[in-house]
């Protein structure tokens, strides 16, 4: 892989929207290559600034007043939109139609899956540098839970340290 | 184990008002984060949280599970942020915070153990003023992507869905955005 090929990628690849062989190939030409590995570093400090810079931002408003202004505004607005579109006077046969269709809809209609709320934290690529005297290594692991992949990179002949 | 969004969902649809209190305390800090950052404006910010909401209280029954609840939340805190952008630029909207040449400032650091760091602080705050600046200086389009990436997380998929645009569109922005942003704060991060 060049220069010119893994800068085109280096989005997808801090964002780990690349496909784990691509990941792997990137990763091997930054571990090789201080210019593309420099390039990594800045991109992953730039949104590692961003993302605190707003954090705190928002860490400085006072949140505690959304609900209760919420409420109120669902107060006013009575029940919910749906019910405020059904017409005041529905036919007595429209009304069995409807009751009808939606008991079949209910029936056939499987049980939508249960939404597990898995953001906890950023999809994002981490990037370990492992030193190893066994040879250059790249490996990928894949953090179902948190949506993080990592990916070590050894570089070779060199000492653990360990 | 905290319910699931859409196990709260399912529970304001039985009129159970508290559930959707839940959702609200969920995402609200979520939302304020991308309101702050498109609107550049706490009152407004709060306005757009609250309006977003109410919104999602109202339209609920839209929702049919097949994006996550946050997306599609996110979708019309998206589109109220757009709405205000628009009635703003007709009028003259009152900044963040206003330092003495005029410009927006940082916000102030909340208190915390970079009280005792100086330096640390006075680099944040540095980097938080030129960030501020090159933000600014970002289309709301660009802003929003950024915002959804870096500060949210969201995949790709989930912003073009939130933003109701490409994939590809996504990443060219979301390339554009950062290069803009490494311009402006070069020598600094």
């Amino acid at each position: 892989m060049t220069c010119a090929e893994a800068e085109q990628l280096l989005d997808s690849f801090v964002d780990a929207e690349l496909p784990g062989s691509m990941l792997l190939e990137v990763a091997r030409h930054a571990g090789s290559c201080p210019a593309c590995d420099q390039a990594v570093r800045e991109m992953t400090t730039l949104r590692e600034s961003v993302e605190r810079v707003v954090r705190r931002q928002v860490e400085g408003v006072d949140l505690s007043g959304v609900w209760p202004a919420v409420e109120r505004r669902i107060g006013r607005s009575g029940t919910r939109g749906v019910w405020r579109h059904v017409p005041r006077q529905l036919p007595v046969w429209g009304a069995v139609a409807a009751l009808a269709a939606g008991a079949l809809l209910w029936l056939r209609t499987p049980q939508p899956e249960t939404v597990r709320v898995t953001h906890a934290r950023p999809n994002q690529a981490v990037i370990e540098r492992l030193v190893s005297s066994e040879g250059a290594r790249v490996g990928i692991m894949k953090d179902r839970k948190y949506g993080t992949t990592l990916i070590m990179v050894s570089a070779p002949g060199e000492d653990t340290g360990q | 184990m905290a319910p699931s969004d859409w196990d709260l969902v399912q529970r304001v649809r039985a009129g159970n008002r508290d559930a959707f209190r839940e959702l609200v305390e969920r995402y609200q800090a979520r939302i304020a984060a991308l309101a702050l950052g498109m609107l550049r404006n706490r009152e407004d910010a709060l306005d757009v949280v609250q309006e977003t909401f109410t919104r999602a209280y109202e339209s609920l029954d839209r929702f049919k599970g097949d994006a996550t609840f946050y997306t599609w939340v996110y979708r019309i805190a998206y589109n109220l942020c757009l709405d205000h952008q628009r009635r703003d630029a007709k009028r003259r909207s009152v900044p963040l915070e206003v330092d003495d040449r005029g410009e927006d400032a940082a916000l102030p650091l909340p208190d915390g153990p970079l009280q005792d760091l100086p330096f640390e602080r006075t680099r944040d705050a540095e980097i938080a003023e030129r960030l501020g600046a090159a933000m600014r200086e970002l289309t709301p389009e660009h802003r929003a992507v950024i915002l959804l990436r870096e500060v949210d997380g969201l995949s790709y998929a989930e912003i073009s869905a939130v933003l109701d645009c490409p994939k590809g569109t996504v990443m060219s922005r979301l390339h554009y955005a950062r290069r803009r942003l490494q311009e402006r704060l070069r020598g600094l991060l």
